[in-house]
């Protein structure tokens, strides 16, 4: 009964900032100050890159070869198409209730009139369910990459220090706020993109493009089954539905989200390009980082580390530290969201988390499990997020829940924005 | 039980008045010096209470003497004898005084206020306070008999250095002044290069012993009216006995406390003090330091010195980017050569390999243990020659650097890739502009050592990872630290890791909220207000 005041103070609290922040009359000293704590577009663009490339980048080429051989590469682009649909209508659902994250706006399309606990009760289980989502991605990857730099850095390092090492500098980053992980990850960004840029070197010293063909040697089935292991790539967007509350231009997000997606597929489909061209679908198969295999090919004459492969995880290290730090960084918050935790007490909720992060990373029992298990997150994750959103989305329409559009305003709204900025 | 709870409130009761008492003396004690009394009316008690209020100071000069007029009033004359310039005091105050007569007029006061003073500063004041103030300052204090107000004639004179070359900022081109411990000469030295009426300069007085002179300049219609209204707060909520140096306010202006980067920058030279006021930010001068201070800073200006908008913009981006890699060198050196030694080996060409491996096969401690020894025994060295006299420091160096670095390889406790590791960081953190920034990363070379120690290259990411974190939540005066580059900003970014030509440097950096964003005319700028402003600002 408590939790559902709390909740009603909330959103009528939001409520009002929501008036407040898109009327004309906005005084410049009181946008400076919102400025100041709310994430720019380029932001949601590096926070959506960084948190879609992670350590499946890392591995996905090798599942892909495996089922659909070259035609991957095609499959990867059908894939960027799929998720830029998926996220157009995340980001929709999410511009229908600016600066409201998905637990301030998931209850407000779920209520109920009468038996009110049916709306609290879905809106419980699709809030548990994200939060499940997001614990596993993070768990998962934490696994999975401590696996990578363990079998290349760290051979006589147990698994477990690389993990909870890994686990301490994520949760310490994770409850800092929303604008906070904003600049880091825009700081960070340029050096995720070096090891794409690696690529180059290794496709020029290394690649054929005979590699690359047959190109549509593939059955239909064929390429429903090869779907999911790229979609590896591209799980975990689902951040933006918490992200986008605190979005400075919310109007401008599709153009963030979009840009954010088409950046992702161009790197994913150049890196499997690459990957193919120079080790052959035969041979990607048989290696299991293959991206790692992959540097070893190069002959680093020009440069001055004999072996570019360690230098390439250290790298990666940033990829994967962005990935977990934003996801588990939106779990937090949107735990302490739920709960209506004070700001300044948000770190308990991180510090609580760590033991059973760690503990669902350390569950599989081997890398082969833990493949497994990644892949069935992402199936099971990407498409049911999706399919929540989308029915979500729908009752909002049908029954004229948050922002409807009415044209006047929405241009006078963001004229104002960019005549300002 | 219930004793003990009856004993506990008497002592309670009896601290409170012990404390009200101890208030109740000290307020007193404070009103019996000078806060809240009035001047007195007749001399005798004027006098009484300044000898009083200065007990039997040498130094304190008292010279009564009769006005020539009918009613023989007396006067008298009062300064502390280093502080004030004797040829003002001697020449413009006494002697007028002494031997002017006046006898038409019915108010003396007047008279002596309105013709026999021949100073040019000269105040009327009521209250003891600023009577005190004054002597304390240089000014040299009139009373007359009779008369209960004081007259402070400014006659601020004492022995000070000349204005001298900054020793620590050192440029080939540009100018060779640097500030002085006088505040006054320092504000000269920035009027004369910024000569533009909207230079605000606010006083404060800071330090309840020292009562230093401590000034706040900003360009009005140009810096961010917010910023100086914190700057001002946060100026007046210091309260401290002492301020010596620039460095007392600066601990106390800063955002964040625990961090080892500097928020504000200072600097000795007048014309980077009116650079940086020409962005949009403020400057603080203390009186009795030769150092201003500049709010709000941001990491990029660290590593820029004042020569790179003297020198032409292609050598500049190029000494920017020396810099930037010898930041990266002096931060990250030892720390890869722990990892690459101890963990990644086979990344190193095979050829060096061979060869850091036949000097590493005497050495009898693992790299963590042999990078810790030589960095402390270089900070030692550093810290050394700092305190060693002029002409020996340089001798110590080589003394310490070349015969025991050679030393220590020869006899096989360190290698020699050691040597040049370290070196190669020493040298490149003196390649930084500022020194305190430079401290900083000495600071944080140990702990990047420390992670590669344990985990290799893979622990020197993830401290850099927390590095980035840590820098990234950093806010001077609310502008966040790691700007231009988080949050991005493209427009600044011209003048960040490169510097392009003035011509195109037509924007003041948007993150310190300037007033008025165009600094030169530019392509895009459709009035023509700043005809004039272009000259000067461009200097």
């Amino acid at each position: 009964m408590n939790q559902v005041v709390h909740r009603r103070v909330a959103r009528l609290m939001s409520k009002n900032s929501h008036t407040h922040s898109s009327s004309p009359q906005i005084t410049r000293s009181n946008q400076q100050v919102e400025q100041q704590d709310t994430i720019t577009s380029y932001q949601a663009y590096v926070l959506v890159v960084s948190q879609l490339i992670g350590v499946g980048i890392l591995s996905f080429q090798r599942a892909v070869a495996e089922v659909a051989g070259a035609a991957g590469i095609w499959i990867t682009v059908l894939c960027g198409v799929i998720s830029a649909i998926g996220i157009y209508f995340f980001t929709k659902l999410c511009q229908r209730f600016p600066k409201k994250t998905l637990v301030q706006f998931i209850p407000e399309i779920l209520k109920t009139k009468r038996m009110k606990w049916i709306g609290t009760g879905i809106t419980g289980v699709i809030l548990i369910g994200f939060g499940f989502y997001f614990i596993f991605i993070v768990g998962l990857s934490a696994r999975n990459f401590s696996e990578a730099t363990k079998s290349i850095m760290l051979i006589r390092t147990p698994i477990e220090a690389v993990i909870i090492s890994l686990l301490l500098v994520t949760t310490l980053a994770s409850y800092t706020k929303p604008v906070i992980l904003g600049m880091l990850n825009e700081i960070l960004f340029p050096f995720l993109l070096i090891p794409f840029l690696m690529h180059f070197y290794v496709v020029y010293q290394r690649g054929e493009l005979v590699n690359l063909l047959p190109l549509f040697d593939i059955s239909w089935q064929g390429v429903i089954y090869a779907i999911p292991k790229v979609m590896i790539v591209f799980a975990g967007f689902s951040i933006i539905l918490l992200l986008a509350g605190y979005y400075q231009q919310p109007e401008k997000a599709l153009t963030s989200h979009l840009s954010a997606i088409g950046t992702v597929t161009v790197l994913a489909v150049f890196s499997i390009v690459a990957q193919f061209s120079v080790l052959g679908t035969d041979e990607i198969v048989k290696d299991f980082w293959n991206t790692i295999d992959f540097f070893k090919e190069a002959q680093s004459e020009l440069l001055i580390l004999e072996r570019t492969d360690a230098f390439m995880i250290a790298l990666w290290v940033v990829a994967v530290f962005t990935t977990i730090t934003i996801t588990q960084s939106v779990l937090v918050r949107l735990i302490s969201e739920a709960f209506h935790i004070k700001e300044k007490d948000t770190k308990y909720i991180a510090w609580l988390l760590f033991p059973l992060i760690y503990g669902i990373a350390m569950y599989p029992e081997n890398i082969a499990i833990l493949q497994e298990y990644l892949n069935n997150l992402v199936v099971y994750g990407y498409f049911s997020s999706g399919a929540v959103v989308l029915i979500l989305l729908l009752i909002a329409v049908l029954r004229k829940k948050g922002k409807t559009k009415k044209k006047g305003e929405s241009e006078h709204a963001s004229q104002s924005q960019s005549t300002s900025s | 039980m219930k004793l003990r709870s009856l004993r506990a409130l008497r002592d309670q009761k009896r601290n409170k008045k012990r404390k009200e008492q101890l208030e109740q003396y000290s307020k007193q004690k404070l009103e019996e010096r000078y806060e809240k009394k009035d001047v007195y009316g007749t001399l005798k008690e004027n006098i009484n209470f300044i000898h009083e209020v200065f007990g039997d100071t040498s130094d304190l000069i008292t010279r009564t003497f009769e006005i020539r007029s009918i009613e023989k009033i007396k006067g008298s004359v009062v300064y502390i004898d280093e502080l004030v310039n004797k040829d003002i005091t001697q020449n413009f105050v006494i002697r007028p005084l002494m031997t002017h007569e006046i006898y038409e007029s019915p108010d003396i006061w007047r008279s002596v206020v309105n013709k026999l003073i021949e100073a040019g500063e000269i105040k009327e004041v009521f209250h003891m306070k600023d009577v005190i103030m004054g002597i304390l300052s240089g000014d040299t204090v009139f009373f007359l008999d009779g008369v209960s107000r004081a007259l402070v004639i400014g006659s601020k004179g004492w022995a000070t250095r000349s204005v001298g070359e900054p020793r620590a900022e050192q440029v080939v081109r540009g100018s060779r002044e640097g500030l002085s411990e006088t505040s006054s000469f320092s504000l000269a030295m920035i009027r004369h290069r910024l000569k533009d009426p909207d230079l605000r300069i606010k006083n404060f007085t800071i330090g309840k012993r020292t009562h230093t002179y401590v000034c706040l300049l900003y360009i009005d219609g140009l810096t961010d009216p917010k910023l100086v209204k914190a700057a001002e707060e946060r100026l007046n909520s210091i309260d401290i006995d002492g301020v010596l140096e620039t460095g007392y306010i600066e601990e106390y202006l800063q955002d964040q406390t625990w961090t080892p980067f500097p928020q504000i920058q200072n600097t000795e030279r007048p014309d980077a003090v009116v650079a940086h006021l020409l962005e949009g930010k403020f400057a603080i001068l203390v009186d009795g330091s030769p150092h201003a201070l500049i709010a709000p800073a941001v990491f990029t200006q660290f590593y820029n010195s004042p020569e790179d908008y003297y020198e032409r913009y292609l050598i500049s981006s190029f000494l920017r980017f020396i810099r930037l890699s010898s930041f990266m060198i002096a931060l990250l050196l030892p720390a890869l050569y722990i990892a690459f030694v101890s963990f990644h080996p086979e990344m190193i060409p095979a050829k060096l390999a061979t060869a850091m491996a036949a000097g590493r096969a005497s050495v009898p401690f693992p790299s963590i243990i042999e990078a810790l020894l030589m960095e402390v025994s270089i900070e030692i060295l550093r810290e050394a020659s700092i305190r060693l006299p002029g002409p020996i420091g340089p001798t110590i160096g080589i003394v310490g650097g070349l015969v025991v670095g050679t030393s220590a390889v020869q006899a096989g406790l360190i290698s020699p890739a050691m040597v040049i590791v370290v070196s190669m960081t020493t040298i490149s953190s003196y390649a930084n502009p500022s020194y305190n920034a430079a401290i900083s990363i000495r600071l944080l070379r140990f702990p990047l050592m420390i992670a590669a120690a344990i985990f290799g290259l893979y622990g020197i990411m993830l401290a850099l990872m927390l590095l980035a974190l840590h820098m990234v939540q950093i806010r001077s005066f609310g502008v966040p630290y790691m700007a231009p580059f988080a949050p991005l900003n493209l427009q600044s970014l011209r003048d960040a890791i490169v510097r392009v030509p003035w011509k195109y440097m037509d924007k003041r950096p948007s993150f310190y909220n300037p007033q008025q964003i165009q600094r030169q005319k530019g392509s895009n700028e459709s009035s023509s207000s700043q005809k004039g402003g272009e000259i000067d600002e461009q200097k």
